[in-house]
């Protein structure tokens, strides 16, 4: 019943908000003065910008997603929480001394680990219009597969100011809606932590960014948001959502034809120009990334770009709870 | 219509066009590669290897044609200067 969740709602919407904001403010001035920063290319004076955010981040998630586990005894809840866990030491293992392009991905798979053990899924797999199919064995390699695959895809998106934090709001609505029409209000709970975090961070990261997340940061999210729509069985309207990071992801893969840091690309996708808007490189041999796609017709600022990435992730999101609501509204 | 909607448009395609792919490969595979009978008496293995087959090769199809739309998007916008 959804009355016995409303405090568990309550606390997920408002508790990681307030956590994240003001753990991301107090590490904005700690990493400052350590000297803990980053050069923001993209504009014009490249000023150094505070990273990683990671431990703001995972405080606000995990703080709640305890208090969440005391209240309602969820083992998806605790599975969730170890995901998210393990997102983030992976991901601050890379920020502080980087991980080779194919060990991030195969540490990450330790982060499935905990939904197999605690039985946290269900080997349906739920589409629209003709109903559930049960993939046992396949299922299972699925959930290992699931964690690396959106944790990296949605670090592959933290490309601008903004983007990711922006990202992880817009994608965890259609979650949070597919949740609510199945009737999992306190997973549902879990994604609402999720999205006020997100919002916690943003308020932050948005243009111009004062804190970069790092990929303590958003391997967290995006450990949480698989661990989320793995452990709801909302897969589907989960991968739908994050077709834009997908897509990105893919079309890099493609034409890199390998795993490897973006650090050690020879030909950038895109090229700054001295007013520091980007610009497509037209080399065939530069990698295809979606900000390359977006700025294929005329140089865009930084902030336009952005917007571009909320639109298309506004519209995939779009799509999702479409999808959802195909799936499990009945009429 | 702004300059970057321009661009927005033809990705939302891309994406549409990824979307309704994926749910008709989903219902191909899942109401009728997976229900399929056993082809030979007793050959589970042999029935389970052709599925298998089959349905990588529709998702082999899935990455196909998102990858020639991305293309023939880049051979249009990005690589028309070159």
């Amino acid at each position: 019943m959804i009355q016995d969740s409303i405090p568990a709602i309550i606390i997920s919407a408002i508790l990681p908000l307030l956590i994240t904001y003001f753990s991301t403010a107090y590490l904005i001035k700690k990493l400052t003065a350590r000297g803990w920063v980053a050069m923001d290319y993209h504009k014009p004076d490249k000023p150094n910008i505070p990273r990683p955010a990671g431990p703001a981040i995972i405080l606000g998630l995990l703080i709640t997603l305890i208090i969440l586990y005391a209240i309602t005894r969820n083992n998806g809840i605790l599975a969730i929480s170890i995901a998210t866990l393990s997102g983030f030491i992976v991901g601050i293992i890379d920020d502080l001394r980087t991980l080779s392009g194919p060990l991030k991905p195969l540490l990450m798979i330790a982060g499935g680990l905990p939904i197999i053990l605690l039985g946290t899924y269900s080997p349906y797999f739920t589409f629209p219009l003709f109903g559930a199919a049960r993939i046992s064995l396949i299922y299972f390699l699925l959930i290992l597969f699931a964690i690396p695959v959106t944790a990296n895809t949605v670090n592959t998106i933290d490309v601008l100011n903004g983007a990711v934090s922006g990202f992880v709001i817009l994608t965890s609505i259609p979650v949070i809606f597919a949740l609510f029409l199945k009737q999992q209000f306190v997973l549902a709970a879990s994604a609402i932590v999720l999205f006020s975090a997100a919002i916690g961070f943003f308020m932050h990261h948005k243009f111009p960014s004062k804190i970069f997340p790092g990929d303590s940061g958003t391997l967290a999210f995006g450990a949480m948001y698989g661990a989320i729509v793995i452990v709801g069985g909302v897969e589907l309207v989960g991968v739908i959502a994050i077709l834009p990071a997908i897509m990105n992801s893919f079309f890099y893969l493609s034409s890199v034809r390998r795993f490897t840091e973006h650090r050690k690309i020879k030909i950038r996708p895109t090229v700054v120009l001295d007013d520091g808007r980007l610009v497509a490189e037209r080399d065939s041999k530069a990698p295809i990334t979606l900000v390359r796609l977006i700025v294929a017709d005329a140089p865009m600022s930084e902030k336009e770009i952005v917007q571009s990435i909320y639109k298309l992730t506004a519209f995939s999101s779009l799509l999702a709870i479409i999808v959802a609501a195909l799936t499990w509204v009945k009429l | 219509m702004g300059e970057a909607m321009k661009t927005i448009y033809p990705i939302m395609g891309i994406m549409t066009v990824a979307l309704v792919l994926l749910l008709v490969l989903s219902y191909l595979i899942f109401t009728v590669v997976v229900p399929f009978p056993d082809i030979v008496p007793g050959g589970i293995l042999i029935t389970a290897i052709v599925k298998a087959v089959i349905s990588g090769i529709l998702v082999l199809f899935w990455i196909f044609a998102l990858w020639q739309l991305t293309m023939l998007y880049m051979k249009r916008k990005v690589y028309k200067t070159t």
